[in-house]
């Protein structure tokens, strides 16, 4: 099934080809991370493009994935899908546009060797998603 | 921090050193974790990415080269320009003076593989095509039909150079990959293209702007110019001395819309386009439209 984001009344969702709702519109801005993954940022009304710092991922059928961040870090975004869902994503990226998964395809959490984009103090480090910092953010 | 590029991104410590230039640069291994100290004397003036195995950088005043996954110099910097790796090879652009380039294709120790391409300086069919209507002035043009038919925006400055936009097949704008600044088949130039026929950009909000193209590489108010500007590669241009590093300039109005936009290189600039582009069959590009025709053709 595909999906894309719009612009609803000023903030982003995500509806599927049938105008299904899959992600509220309620973000200043969304991007498909492959694999039927989403990653969404907040609204800040004050920022120069209303982006705000809050990011989350939701998978296809606009589930929210939990992820576990290091104590004192923000998650900032997905850095590194992981070795095998990363050659998938390639492949998806090449072939299709917009993305048409088989549904066995499509992530329903992060793979084990993802890696996510965390931080601290306006630094930047990554940890990996059992929530152990791999890179200080430094 | 780079985004990685086969599972290697070059990420930094402390502070930027600079608007691009930064020091305390490491190599990160995804799959181990690993961090490699990149050699110091790779300076990056612009972020790219791994890409089978090498990472390009550039070393001021001495040119592009590129760095191994262990952040060691492979090739030393030494070409006026040269594309990301794959499968065992990249196209280097080496300046050999007199507006005059060369595209060897080199390995990953530099050797040289074949001979690439002719001359920039030579003319190809289609700027023997773009000649015939170089007396012609600003005008763009595109294809009526939704085809896979070439389209063309040409302009002409007042020194006779040209830019063209000719895209043999049709395809959607990927966001994604402008974004990424990373296509497997589609230079910037080509997906701004893909962009312009997808969208109408003259009136587009700087929100949507943003949405879709990404945050600018450089953005401010300038010569009473509130911009957004993208880096496009080197373009193409008869008679032309020299190449820089082009890019597109979208200028915003007053109700943060778009007002116009242009290409400049930071010497020069192209006329301003004011209004979406112009409908036309691509057989009526060539010999016709004399000045003032251009009128004629219907608007999008």
């Amino acid at each position: 099934m595909a999906a894309e984001s719009a612009f609803i009344g000023g903030s982003i969702g995500v509806v599927d080809t049938h105008r299904h709702q899959i992600i509220p519109s309620k973000f200043s801005q969304i991007d498909y991370l492959g694999l039927g993954l989403y990653q969404t940022t907040s609204i800040d009304l004050p920022d120069q493009f209303s982006y705000g710092k809050i990011h989350e991922i939701y998978d296809h059928d606009g589930h929210l994935l939990k992820l576990k961040i290091p104590e004192g870090c923000t998650f900032d975004g997905l850095y590194w899908m992981g070795e095998k869902a990363e050659g998938k994503r390639q492949a998806e990226e090449k072939e299709n546009s917009p993305p048409m998964l088989k549904s066995s395809d499509l992530l329903k959490y992060l793979p084990a060797d993802a890696l996510l984009r965390v931080k601290r103090n306006n630094y930047f480090g990554i940890s990996d998603v059992q929530g152990n910092l791999v890179l200080e953010p430094e | 921090m780079e985004k990685p590029g086969d599972g290697l991104a070059m990420v930094f410590k402390g502070e930027r050193d600079g608007r691009y230039r930064r020091k305390d640069a490491f190599v990160f291994h995804c799959r181990d974790h690993s961090l490699h100290t990149v050699d110091s004397t790779a300076i990056f003036e612009q972020l790219e990415k791994y890409s089978d195995g090498m990472h390009k950088f550039s070393a001021q005043s001495r040119g592009v080269g590129y760095l191994d996954e262990n952040g060691k110099i492979a090739i030393a910097a030494q070409y006026y320009d040269g594309s990301d790796f794959s499968n065992g090879t990249a196209m280097a652009v080496i300046h050999e003076g007199g507006g005059k380039f060369r595209h060897p294709q080199i390995d990953k120790l530099g050797r040289e593989i074949a001979a690439q391409s002719p001359l920039i300086g030579e003319q190809s069919e289609q700027e023997k095509k773009v000649e015939r209507i170089k007396s012609r002035t600003l005008a763009d043009f595109r294809p009526f039909d939704k085809m896979n038919s070439p389209w063309v925006y040409v302009y002409k400055t007042e020194k006779d150079r040209f830019i063209e936009h000719t895209l043999e097949e049709r395809k959607h704008f990927d966001s994604y990959a402008w974004k990424q600044k990373c296509s497997p088949d589609r230079n910037r130039k080509e997906m701004f293209g893909d962009f312009l026929q997808d969208y109408r950009l003259i009136g587009m909000s700087r929100r949507q702007v943003v949405d879709l193209l990404g945050p600018a590489d450089v953005g401010g108010y300038q010569t009473k110019e509130d911009y957004l500007r993208y880096q496009m590669e080197p373009i193409q241009s008869e008679s032309c001395t020299q190449q820089s590093t082009t890019s597109i300039r979208i200028v915003f109005n007053t109700e943060d819309r778009v007002d116009y936009w242009y290409y400049t290189n930071g010497f020069a600039k192209t006329p301003s386009v004011k209004k979406d582009i112009l409908l036309a069959p691509a057989t009526y590009l060539y010999p016709m439209f004399a000045p003032g025709e251009i009128s004629a053709v219907p608007e999008l």
